[in-house]
């Protein structure tokens, strides 16, 4: 299957600077307001409070941490579905952060989003046609005669039969409508997407599937990705580059090998480590077992210094006063810890 | 028509508290969860019809009376649907529905002569309208925000596409919204047939020839689908700017 440029009206060129990665976010913050505050002390929930990343074309980069810790923020503030309350969002070396809704038309095409649940994005009351042709219409990608001729051509490249352009949502099965949702985003010819645990929803016969699917139009269309997850499994087997965020922040990334081989800070490695009684049946000792106890603090109001240390077994005093930042700690890898630490690697029972 | 009317003497009284008890024991056994409800409602018709039984005289007599008459009607109108719509905080903005919908209706009725301009024609009918857009505000305003929360993947997919907030917004919860049309539509179609609606019944009991109840109850039907559509408009149209406050984003 060939994407032909030719049956495509030109492409708004989206502005560039030389030598600028595709995507970069630099000191992002999103702070909702929360209830309870007042006016002279206004509340904020700070969903993802300083998160800078970076991606190059054709790379896959995994986002992966708890529920919580501001990883579908970081999706919606890629594909600007919201607008920062600070920090910069660099596509191509241009601060996207505060584009209005016109100015961000021609970024809409250049960065898509798959979503978690493909039942609550697609429309109950339209054709997969039309849900894909509006894609192909709002940016008119091609003319409206060649309009089902491309549709069909998408739902081939997503592995669907092109001939049930015409059914609606209802009539696939869970993983089929993934691909539906998959293929609206390819319509516009994205060069990023950003997908938010788009298997997460799926039997895990399926996910096998749709990772394949998206590992064939990284391959064929170059297509960059962010992907979000909380299986660390599937994020190894996709992503070059990992991000593990807490509680709105990144306290750790680096290349994949060196994220999964030897994680440094201690949530990367309680998020690897296995089973959570799996330290005592070897025999560690009970200071290094990696079961985290208490929950996720609140991100309306933050632990002060290391936002990980009020579940952090090598918590000292200095972790409350100062806030640790993102150092180079191993070969390819930068950790958010004041004291990065290289764990046995038995503990480490990857997924 | 002295054996044809409702007389509220002891027995009435029995059997309308019977039946109010009665509805609150079958919802709180359905467990619809609005058996408390039943009984406040109840009790708060009976007091309101009470005092307005005693006022409406005095307020039929001034016109200045029935204009301050309407206008509470439409004020608590609006108190009722930003409460329905809000759920926490009002939606204050649901008084422009009930108002672009009943204005124009109402005031074409009496600018036209249609309706008499006299408090007695005007109350009745400005009720039945300003009740209308009530219910199909309420019933818009709440549909179009569940629309938006159970389908907000499909707004956060039209955003990405290069849609506007407000028609993404519309693109999912317009359809929904306009479901809060089907009662009036429904009314309207079987009219006659199904139900015979207040005005018909009303204008009988006043003493009226049935087809002059006929024509007042069509007018009352027609001018009630203007109103609804109208509100039901302007309602999504708040919902899809953000006026009237979303549950989530």
């Amino acid at each position: 299957m060939t994407l032909s440029a030719t049956s495509h009206r030109a492409r708004p060129q989206v502005p560039a600077v030389p030598g600028e990665p595709l995507l970069a976010l630099r000191d992002v913050r999103m702070h909702f307001p929360a209830a309870g505050g007042t006016r002279a002390a206004p509340r904020t929930v700070k969903a993802v409070d300083g998160v800078s990343l970076t991606l190059h074309a054709g790379q896959t980069l995994g986002l992966v941490g708890e529920s919580g810790c501001g990883k579908s923020t970081t999706a919606r503030l890629i594909a600007r579905l919201l607008e920062p309350t600070g920090g910069q969002i660099l596509y191509r070396g241009v601060d996207i952060a505060h584009l209005s809704t016109r100015k961000l038309r021609p970024y809409r095409r250049e960065i898509q989003l798959i979503f978690q649940d493909p039942v609550s994005s697609l429309n109950p009351r339209h054709t997969v046609g039309t849900i894909i042709g509006t894609a192909l219409r709002t940016h008119r990608i091609v003319p409206p005669h060649r309009e089902v001729a491309r549709v069909q051509e998408l739902l081939e490249i997503v592995g669907l039969d092109p001939d049930h352009h015409g059914r609606y949502p209802h009539e696939f099965s869970g993983g089929q409508r993934q691909r539906i949702g998959i293929a609206r985003a390819l319509a516009v010819r994205p060069k990023v997407i950003v997908a938010d645990e788009p298997v997460s929803a799926l039997d895990v016969s399926i996910q096998a599937q749709v990772m394949n699917l998206l590992e064939k139009l990284r391959r064929e269309f170059g297509i960059a990705f962010v992907f979000i997850a909380h299986d660390l499994g599937v994020v190894r087997q996709f992503c070059d580059r990992v991000a593990v965020m807490y509680l709105g922040k990144v306290v750790e990334s680096g290349s994949r090998d060196a994220l999964y081989g030897t994680p440094m800070h201690p949530y990367a490695q309680a998020l690897l480590s296995a089973a959570p009684n799996l330290a005592t049946t070897r025999g560690a000792p009970p200071r290094a077992r990696i079961r985290l106890v208490g929950d996720v603090p609140s991100p309306v109001d933050p632990p002060t210094g290391c936002r990980f240390r009020t579940r952090c077994w090598r918590a000292e005093d200095r972790c409350a006063t100062t806030e640790p930042t993102l150092t180079p700690t191993a070969a390819g890898l930068n950790t958010a810890c004041h004291f990065p630490e290289r764990l046995d690697p038995s503990w480490l029972e990857v997924a | 028509m002295d054996g044809a009317t409702i007389r509220p003497d002891l027995g009435y009284a029995v059997v309308l508290a019977a039946l109010a008890v009665a509805t609150a024991v079958l919802a709180r056994a359905t467990r619809l969860g609005v058996g408390r409800q039943i009984l406040t409602a109840s009790a708060r018709a009976v007091a309101q019809l009470a005092v307005v039984s005693v006022v409406i005289v005095a307020v039929l007599r001034s016109a200045g009376y029935t204009a301050l008459f309407v206008a509470a009607m439409l004020a608590i109108a609006a108190a009722t649907s930003a409460r329905r719509v809000g759920e926490g905080r009002p939606a204050w903005w649901v008084a422009v529905p009930l108002a672009v919908g009943t204005a124009p209706v109402l005031g074409v009725l009496l600018a036209t002569g249609v309706v008499p301009r006299a408090p007695v024609a005007v109350v009745p009918v400005a009720g039945i309208l300003i009740g209308g857009a009530m219910t199909s505000t309420s019933l818009a305003g709440r549909r179009a925000l569940d629309a938006l929360e159970d389908r907000f993947g499909e707004y956060e997919a039209a955003l990405a596409l290069g849609l506007t907030s407000r028609h993404a917004a519309l693109e999912v919860c317009r359809a929904r919204a306009a479901e809060a049309l089907l009662p009036g539509l429904d009314q309207t179609r079987t009219v006659g047939l199904v139900t015979l609606p207040g005005a018909f019944v009303g204008v009988l009991l006043g003493g009226a020839s049935p087809v002059e109840a006929g024509a007042a109850q069509l007018l009352v039907l027609v001018g009630l689908l203007a109103v609804q559509t109208v509100a039901v408009a302007a309602t999504v149209e708040l919902v899809a700017r953000r006026r009237i406050p979303w549950r989530r984003g």
